[in-house]
C-alpha cells in the first residue's frame, strides 16, 4: 500500500506537487506537468533576456524566421513576453526567400501565417532581389556539393540587408543551446580560433550595424519541440531539399550521444566555450569592409561578392576552398583539412544556420 | 615509410620536443629530474623506450647523466592482486638505468588532510611496496557516483593528484605525459563537455602546470597509430609488455558508456581517414591559455584546479537555473570548480533523492 502511495506521489510534478507529471524535462530531468513546463520554459527566457540585457524599450526588432520550429517558437514567444512584461518592443518577422521551389515556397506559407497567428508584421527578402539568383539558379550552375555554403553566407547578408531596410535595431535568431554547443565542437575540431573566440556570445556584431541576439542560447532544442508540440503552433518541419541529409551530421550527433549519457553536457559545453581565452600572441583576422559593397569582411571583398562574382563570370566555383593560385604549403595543410572537414564533419543544420 | 626513417622520425617528434620543453637558464648542479607515469599502455611504454634511448646516448656522449628518469606505475589493484606487479619487473629488465616506483590509488584531494594521504613513494619503492588501506577508499568514493562518466572523470582526476602528488614527493620539475596528439584531442573535447574548458591550456599544453612540477607532453606530435607501429615495429619488442586499459575493458555494456569513451571512438575512427583533424584539435588548444592571475582565486577541492570564486557557479549560472536546488544561493559542493561540481552534484542529488524516498 506505501509503495503505491509512493508511485502515485512521484508521478506527480515536481513543481507544483499537485498535477500529473507529463513529461521528463530534458535539460533538468524533472517529471513535471504541461502548465509547469511553459511556466520555466517561458520564464528561464524571459530570465535570459532581462539578466543580458538584450533589448531596450522602445527597441524596433527583427525576428529571423524560417518557418522551422526555432524560429517560430521564438516568434511566438518574443511577442507574448513583450506582452507580458511590457519590453515596449516593436517586434516584426523577417523572413529570407533562398528560392528554392518545394521547400522556401512552402515554409514561407508558414511565417505567413504565424504573420497573422501573432499579429507581427512580416518583411521578406528574397537572393533574386539581392544578388539576381535564386538557389535553384545556383545549385543549376554549382551543384549539389557546395550550394550550403552560397546558401550560408548569402542568407547572413541577407538578413543583415533586410534588417537595415527596416530600420530594425537588433536582429533576434532562433539559435538554441545544442546549435551553440555543436559550433563550440566544430570550431575546435577545425581551429576555426576567430569564431571559436565569439560563438558563445549571447549577442554579437555590436560593433557593426545590426546587432544580432540569441535568446535561446540556454535553450534545450528538444525542449523547443515539446514547447512547439504542446501548444500546438505553426511551425514547418520539412528539411531542405538541397540538403537532406544535414540533420544527420556528426556533430549533431556527437551532441545528442553526450546528452544522453549527461543531459548538462550541452550547457556545460557552452560555458566551456566562454571560458577559453586566446592567447594574447595568436594571429587574429583584422575585421575591416568589403571594397565592393562595404559588408564587414576580413579580406579585400566579402565572401558573398567573391560567390557572386563568381556566379556572374560563369566559374562558379570561385570562392570555394582555396585551389587558385600558388599556395604556401602551410596554406596547402589547410586547404587538405578543410577538404577533410568536408568528408568527416558534413555540416549538421542546414542552410548556414551555424554562422554565428 | 622505411623501418629505420620511421623509427628515426619518431624519435626526431619527441626529442623535439623534449628540447622545446626544457627549462631555460643557469646549468643545474645536480641531475634534473623527471617523472615519467606508466599505464603499460602502448604510449607511455614508446615514451620510456625513446626516452631511454635517447638519455642513454647522452651519457654515453658526454660521460655524465644531465636526467634522472624517475617511472611511476600507480597500480590500480594494489594490494588485491599479486601478479600487478609483473608486468612492471619485466619493464625494469629491458630498461635497468631509471628509478621506478609503485604507488597504490588514494584518495587524494588537493587541500585535503593528512588523513586522506597516504606514505610516500619512498616506502613504496618496486619489490618492498607495503599493504595500505585507508579510511576512504576509491572504491566508496567511485561507488558514491551514479554515472558511469562521473566515476571515470573521478577516477582519472584521482591519478592525476596521485601523480603530481608523487612528483613532488620525489622532486621532479617535470612531469613527462605519454599523451598522443590523439588522446590530447579526446581529452580536448571531453573536458570540454565537462565544463572545464578554463583548464585546457593547463591539461594538455606544455608548460607551466598550476599543480607545481611543469607538465610535457612528448609524443603531442604522434598520432596513436603512429605510437602502435612504433611498439610493433621497434627493438627490443615492447608489445607483449602492454597492458590493456581497465577503462576500455569496462566499455562492454551501454551503461558504462562515458563521454571519454565517445570521444576516444570518434578520434579513433578520425585519426584513421582524416589525421589532420585529429592534430587541428590540439593546435587550436595550443592557440589558448590558461585564467588570468586575478581570476585564479581558489583551488577546487577535488581535482585541485584553480578557478575563479567569484564567478557563477553551477547553481547561479544562466545556462543552468535550477535555483531551487540552491539553498538560500549557497553551493551544494562548495569549493570546486564548475566540472567537479557537475560530477559530485549527481551524487548530492541522488542522495537528496534517497533521502525523500525513505
Amino acid at each position: 500500500m506505501e509503495d503505491v502511495k509512493q508511485k502515485n506521489r512521484s508521478r506527480l510534478c515536481s513543481i507544483c506537487n499537485d498535477k500529473k507529471a507529463a513529461l521528463k524535462r530534458p535539460k533538468t530531468q524533472e517529471q513535471i506537468c504541461r502548465e509547469c513546463f511553459y511556466s520555466v520554459f517561458e520564464e528561464e527566457i524571459h530570465n535570459v533576456i532581462v539578466d543580458n540585457k538584450l533589448f531596450k524599450s522602445g527597441e524596433r526588432v527583427a525576428i529571423a524566421a524560417s518557418g522551422g520550429k526555432d524560429s517560430t517558437v521564438l516568434a511566438y514567444i518574443l511577442s507574448e513576453l513583450n506582452r507580458r512584461h511590457n519590453y515596449g518592443l516593436d517586434l516584426f518577422l523577417l523572413s529570407v526567400d533562398e528560392g528554392i521551389t518545394g521547400y522556401r515556397d512552402d515554409s514561407l506559407e508558414t511565417v505567413k501565417r504565424n504573420e497573422i497567428q501573432y499579429g507581427l508584421p512580416l518583411k521578406v527578402v528574397s537572393y533574386k532581389d539581392l544578388y539576381g539568383w535564386t538557389m535553384d539558379e545556383i545549385v543549376k550552375a554549382i551543384g549539389l556539393k557546395n550550394n550550403c555554403t552560397f546558401c550560408g553566407v548569402f542568407r547572413r547578408q541577407a538578413l543583415d540587408r533586410g534588417a537595415a531596410l527596416m530600420r530594425t535595431d537588433k536582429l533576434a535568431t532562433g539559435h538554441n543551446a545544442d546549435d551553440m554547443a555543436e559550433t563550440v565542437l566544430l570550431n575546435i575540431l577545425r581551429g576555426d580560433i576567430a569564431r571559436l573566440s565569439r560563438c558563445t556570445l549571447i549577442t554579437t556584431g555590436e560593433d557593426g550595424p545590426i546587432p544580432r541576439c540569441k535568446p535561446f542560447k540556454y535553450t534545450y532544442e528538444k525542449e523547443i519541440v515539446m514547447y512547439a508540440y504542446f501548444k500546438k503552433l505553426d511551425y514547418f518541419s520539412t528539411e531542405c531539399i538541397y540538403s537532406p541529409n544535414a540533420y544527420r551530421g556528426f556533430a549533431r550527433e556527437f551532441i545528442k550521444d553526450l546528452e544522453r549519457i549527461r543531459p548538462s553536457a550541452i550547457l556545460d559545453i557552452i560555458r566551456s566555450g566562454e571560458n577559453l581565452r586566446i592567447s594574447t600572441s595568436t594571429k587574429m583576422p583584422d575585421q575591416g569592409t568589403c571594397e565592393r559593397c562595404g559588408y564587414i569582411s576580413s579580406q579585400k571583398w566579402c565572401k558573398a561578392c567573391v560567390l557572386l562574382d563568381g556566379l556572374n563570370r560563369g566559374l562558379p566555383r570561385q570562392g570555394i576552398g582555396r585551389t587558385r593560385g600558388a599556395v604556401l604549403s602551410k596554406d596547402r595543410e589547410q586547404i587538405r583539412t578543410d577538404s577533410e572537414m568536408k568528408g568527416s564533419i558534413s555540416q549538421s543544420k542546414p542552410c548556414g544556420t551555424l554562422d554565428f | 615509410m622505411h623501418r629505420e626513417c620511421f623509427h628515426r622520425y619518431v624519435h626526431t617528434k619527441v626529442i623535439k620536443r623534449m628540447e622545446a620543453a626544457r627549462v631555460r637558464g643557469p646549468k643545474p648542479t645536480s641531475a634534473r629530474k623527471l617523472l615519467l607515469p606508466l599505464s603499460l599502455g602502448v604510449s607511455s611504454l614508446a615514451l620510456l623506450q625513446i626516452l631511454d634511448v635517447y638519455f642513454d646516448g647522452q651519457r654515453k656522449r658526454t660521460g655524465r647523466a644531465d636526467v634522472e628518469l624517475h617511472v611511476l606505475f600507480v597500480d590500480l589493484n594494489y594490494g588485491r592482486d599479486n601478479d600487478s606487479k609483473q608486468p612492471l619487473e619485466r619493464v625494469r629488465a629491458l630498461f635497468p638505468f631509471h628509478t621506478y616506483y609503485v604507488r597504490e590509488l588514494l584518495p587524494l584531494s588537493e587541500t585535503s588532510s593528512a588523513s586522506l594521504t597516504r606514505p610516500g613513494v619512498g616506502e613504496a619503492v618496486l619489490g618492498n611496496a607495503q599493504s595500505a588501506t585507508s579510511d576512504t577508499t576509491i572504491h566508496d568514493i567511485l561507488s558514491s557516483l551514479p554515472s558511469a562518466t562521473s566515476q571515470a572523470d573521478m577516477l582519472e582526476k584521482m591519478l592525476l593528484l596521485n601523480i603530481v602528488r608523487a612528483a613532488q614527493e620525489i622532486h621532479c620539475e617535470s612531469i613527462l605525459w605519454g599523451d598522443t596528439t590523439t588522446r590530447l584531442s579526446e581529452k580536448i573535447l571531453a573536458e570540454t563537455a565537462k565544463g572545464r574548458g578554463f583548464a585546457l591550456p593547463w591539461l594538455v599544453n606544455d608548460g607551466e602546470s598550476p599543480y607545481g612540477p611543469r607538465f610535457c607532453f612528448p609524443l603531442r606530435d604522434l598520432l596513436r597509430k603512429e605510437v602502435s607501429a612504433y611498439v610493433r615495429l621497434t627493438q627490443p619488442a615492447l608489445g607483449n609488455l602492454v597492458e590493456r586499459s581497465p577503462v576500455a575493458q569496462n566499455r562492454v555494456s551501454s551503461r558504462n558508456v562515458t563521454i571519454d569513451g565517445i570521444m576516444q571512438d570518434y578520434f579513433e575512427s578520425v585519426e584513421d581517414n582524416y589525421p589532420s583533424i585529429v592534430t587541428n584539435v590540439t593546435r587550436t588548444v595550443g592557440k589558448l591559455e590558461p585564467p588570468s592571475a586575478s581570476s585564479r582565486t581558489s583551488s577546487c577541492t577535488t581535482c585541485g584546479l584553480p578557478y575563479d570564486h567569484g564567478q557563477p557557479g553551477l547553481l547561479d549560472w544562466a545556462g543552468n537555473q535550477e535555483t531551487r536546488y540552491s539553498n538560500d544561493g549557497a553551493e551544494l559542493t562548495p569549493g570546486t570548480c564548475y566540472g567537479c561540481t557537475r560530477t559530485l552534484l549527481q551524487r548530492q542529488q541522488r542522495a537528496e533523492k534517497a533521502l525523500i524516498n525513505t
